[in-house]
């Protein structure tokens, strides 16, 4: 291409569509304009979290993956019937039920002693059923996947469909590549937010945005299918939005965006619905900044058109759910019901939810006797819980792991402490942050307190904090700068190689377990 | 201005508190991260994967007994194989309780391990001192710790002469499923074929060359991982 010819390129992208251009392709040149601000650091992070991601899908055995079977028969329903699931019961379509047969699910799930399928004619049994003329519609009962919104089950549809000449396990291949590829936008919004969080150091942004691209537990969680893969994507956008929202201005704009993805997240996943009032009261927050600036009208132009999107998913569910004789809110309204019942109380479940996470404070009844949550559930599963939960490090290495956790919040700490007078001037951003993280942390616990006494507890998965991950990057990038400015980029550099150390010993953990 | 070129232009290594000396450091960090790394892998991969040994022969089919804080059962006509390192045992928990396993001929501990609360799933594997010779005729004793929610023993329904018994001599309502574990006789470098054959069965698409596609995938990661760190971080 000629230097002129190029130099003409750039130009038509610098001035905008011209007359007579259509709406689409001023959309994607304004679009253009936006993606070309992007770091290339960023791109690269998102590469990699997708690298790392598909690493995951290959080698995590199909169906092997919490509650994979269930997700993926949603998915199925949704593709095959436009229909919504109907019960939460376990009744899969016959190619699901024969594809888990072959692979000896049953045998495996929950069995450290299980393996998947490891001969050649296991695998051509298994080629030659699912070649068979099978149903691929089931009756609508999908396991735990049924009390889910339908979001990323509809974006699901796509890559199912374009599998749909191949067979269940090209699909479920294709699905979880979807699920890959968000946990590149995971990534890319985590090194976003880094710019505006923390905005004097640059290369700050690099370390925490490989060390979430390159961490075991968004790949694991984003590599099979699963709706936490878009809740975590959206999460960290919403993160990104509200930085720059607050660094810069809220205006008309964002906040329209901050109100859809609010929405979508509530379209995604139940647990959004945690994080929703955090971001609300941040919205809330901003528009008061914007109405001393350009008078109260900030108010309806920006705080009312947001909010009306943000809540529309849920004045919708309700609406169809009073007109049908059902709950208001379905399952939420079941469980706000069930809080009343006869062993549950509302100073049960906040005693509840303090322990899930926290040492019990003097007098607090012991839900979790002779479990220290903090350490034995919520680190260890952050450290490494992989599979259907029965894939495990052993013991030594969560103690070993406590030395590095401890020295980079340690660092972390001096960092906040030395930036201490920077921290005071943005106490709103850091409180609606401080309220989405407490608004999921508690959803998440009250969940589990519904299944209380007769299980412990019951949501411990570590991808249910995944949607905070923004912050767990900013307290890496934190960690790094910490060390001091001579010593930081070393000690971020030493950061991302533990992170890429614990990947590879984790995936090869998944790997003794299943295939060794 | 001609002085700020030069300044700009410092060879590195050259004394200055410039770029240089973040350059050294960040390097250093990097080659000795990777050093640690590699280390650690050859170690790991050096060793044997724990095998099982052998099992008592008892498939988990049934619940035996759901046992909370302090609860105790043993079982007795049990084979411990020469070189167990660990025992697994079918206990099922979302929060389990810290497990202690004895095994014992007459009175007479052979051997013992405890594996700590926090364990979950269907399985939990209890370490313990290895034991060099075969002994027959052993009895197995398992103990919960504190309990957070109720913990099911699984195993298989027999004659109540043959059953596990609690520690008030009450027998359940079988034998309860044991899988003696020890190190295997390879090390994984002397498994690495089969693994990659193993990768390659049951999914789409499937073949050994999946395996190489998820090494040539992590070995790209790597790469472009340590050239961005190097990069951006200088």
């Amino acid at each position: 291409m000629s230097a002129t010819r190029r130099a003409g390129w750039w130009q038509r992208a610098s001035v905008g569509p011209r007359a007579g251009d259509s709406w689409l392709g001023a959309r994607l040149s304004a679009l253009r304009g936006v993606l070309a601000t992007v770091p290339r650091t960023a791109w690269v992070c998102a590469l990699l979290a997708v690298l790392n991601a598909v690493c995951w899908s290959l080698i995590t055995p199909p169906f092997l993956a919490l509650d994979e079977p269930d997700h993926f028969a949603y998915v199925q329903l949704l593709a095959e019937t436009g229909r919504l699931p109907s019960s939460s019961e376990v009744e899969y379509s016959q190619a699901e039920q024969v594809a888990l047969a072959d692979l000896h699910h049953g045998q495996v799930r929950f069995r450290p002693a299980g393996r998947p399928i490891f001969f050649l004619a296991q695998q051509e049994k298994l080629e030659h059923d699912l070649a068979q003329p099978l149903s691929m519609v089931g009756p609508g009962s999908v396991g735990v996947a049924a009390s889910e919104p339908p979001l990323y089950y509809a974006l699901a549809t796509i890559p199912y469909a374009i599998g749909s000449s191949g067979s269940i396990l090209d699909q479920l291949e294709l699905i979880r590549l979807l699920s890959a590829v968000l946990a590149g936008v995971t990534a890319l919004f985590v090194f976003l937010f880094l710019r505006e969080a923390l905005p004097r150091v640059k290369w700050a942004w690099t370390v925490g945005g490989l060390a979430v691209a390159l961490g075991p537990l968004l790949a694991f969680s984003s590599s099979t299918v699963n709706p936490d893969a878009l809740l975590i994507a959206i999460s960290a956008s919403i993160f990104y939005c509200l930085a720059r929202a607050f660094r810069h201005g809220l205006t008309w704009r964002s906040a329209i965006v901050l109100g859809t993805l609010v929405a979508a997240g509530l379209l995604t996943k139940l647990n959004f619905a945690g994080m929703a009032p955090g971001v609300a009261i941040g919205l809330i927050l901003l528009t008061r900044r914007e109405a001393k600036r350009s008078g109260p009208s900030a108010y309806y132009r920006m705080l009312a058109p947001a909010l009306a999107i943000a809540l529309s998913p849920g004045v919708i569910y309700g609406m169809v759910n009073i007109l049908s004789k059902h709950h208001t809110f379905g399952l939420v309204s079941g469980g706000a019901t069930a809080l009343t019942a006869a062993s549950h109380s509302i100073s049960g479940a906040l005693s509840y939810i303090w322990q899930f996470y926290l040492p019990r404070l003097p007098w607090m009844h012991n839900d979790f006797d002779g479990v220290f949550t903090t350490r034995q559930i919520w680190f260890r599963n952050v450290i490494g819980l992989y599979g259907w939960g029965d894939t495990a490090f052993p013991n030594w290495v969560y103690d070993f792991a406590l030395i590095p956790f401890l020295a980079i919040v340690a660092s972390c700490a001096r960092a906040l402490v030395l930036g201490r007078a920077a921290l005071r001037v943005r106490i709103p951003e850091l409180l609606t942050y401080a309220l989405m993280s407490l608004g999921l942390l508690t959803l998440v616990g009250a969940s589990g307190y519904l299944s209380f006494p007769a299980t412990a507890a019951e949501f411990t998965d570590a991808r249910y904090l995944l949607p905070l991950v923004v912050l767990w990057a900013a307290i890496l990038a934190l960690a790094a700068r910490g060390a001091g400015r001579r010593w930081g980029p070393a000690v971020g550099a030493l950061i991302v190689l533990l992170i890429i150390g614990h990947d590879i010993f984790s995936q090869l953990q998944v790997v003794a377990r299943y295939y060794g | 201005m001609w002085r700020r070129s030069l300044a700009h232009r410092r060879p590195l290594g050259a004394a200055g508190p410039g770029s240089a000396f973040k350059l050294t450091r960040v390097t250093g960090a990097i080659v000795l991260g990777l050093l640690v790394l590699v280390a650690a892998l050859l170690l790991t991969l050096s060793g044997s994967p724990l095998i099982v040994a052998q099992t008592n022969g008892v498939p988990a089919t049934s619940l035996l007994a759901e046992g909370t804080s302090g609860a105790r059962a043993c079982q007795s006509r049990e084979l411990l194989p020469a070189g167990t390192s660990a025992i697994r045992l079918t206990l099922v928990a979302a929060v389990g309780p810290r497990v202690s396993v004895t095994v014992l001929s007459g009175t007479r501990t052979l051997t013992s391990g405890v594996t700590r609360s926090g364990w979950t799933s269907g399985a939990v594997t209890v370490p313990v001192k290895p034991f060099q010779h075969a002994v027959s005729n052993v009895t197995i004793c398992l103990e919960l710790g504190p309990a957070a929610e109720a913990v099911a023993l699984s195993g298989e329904r027999t004659s109540r002469a043959a059953a596990a018994r609690l520690s008030t001599g009450v027998p359940l309502s079988g034998r309860f499923t044991v899988e003696y574990m020890k190190p295997g006789y390879n090390s994984w470098w002397g498994l690495e074929s089969r693994i990659a054959t193993r990768i390659g069965f049951g999914r789409a698409p499937s073949g050994s060359w999946v395996a190489l596609l998820l090494l040539l995938l992590m070995g790209i990661s790597v790469a472009t991982a340590i050239w961005l760190l190097v990069e951006d971080l200088r």
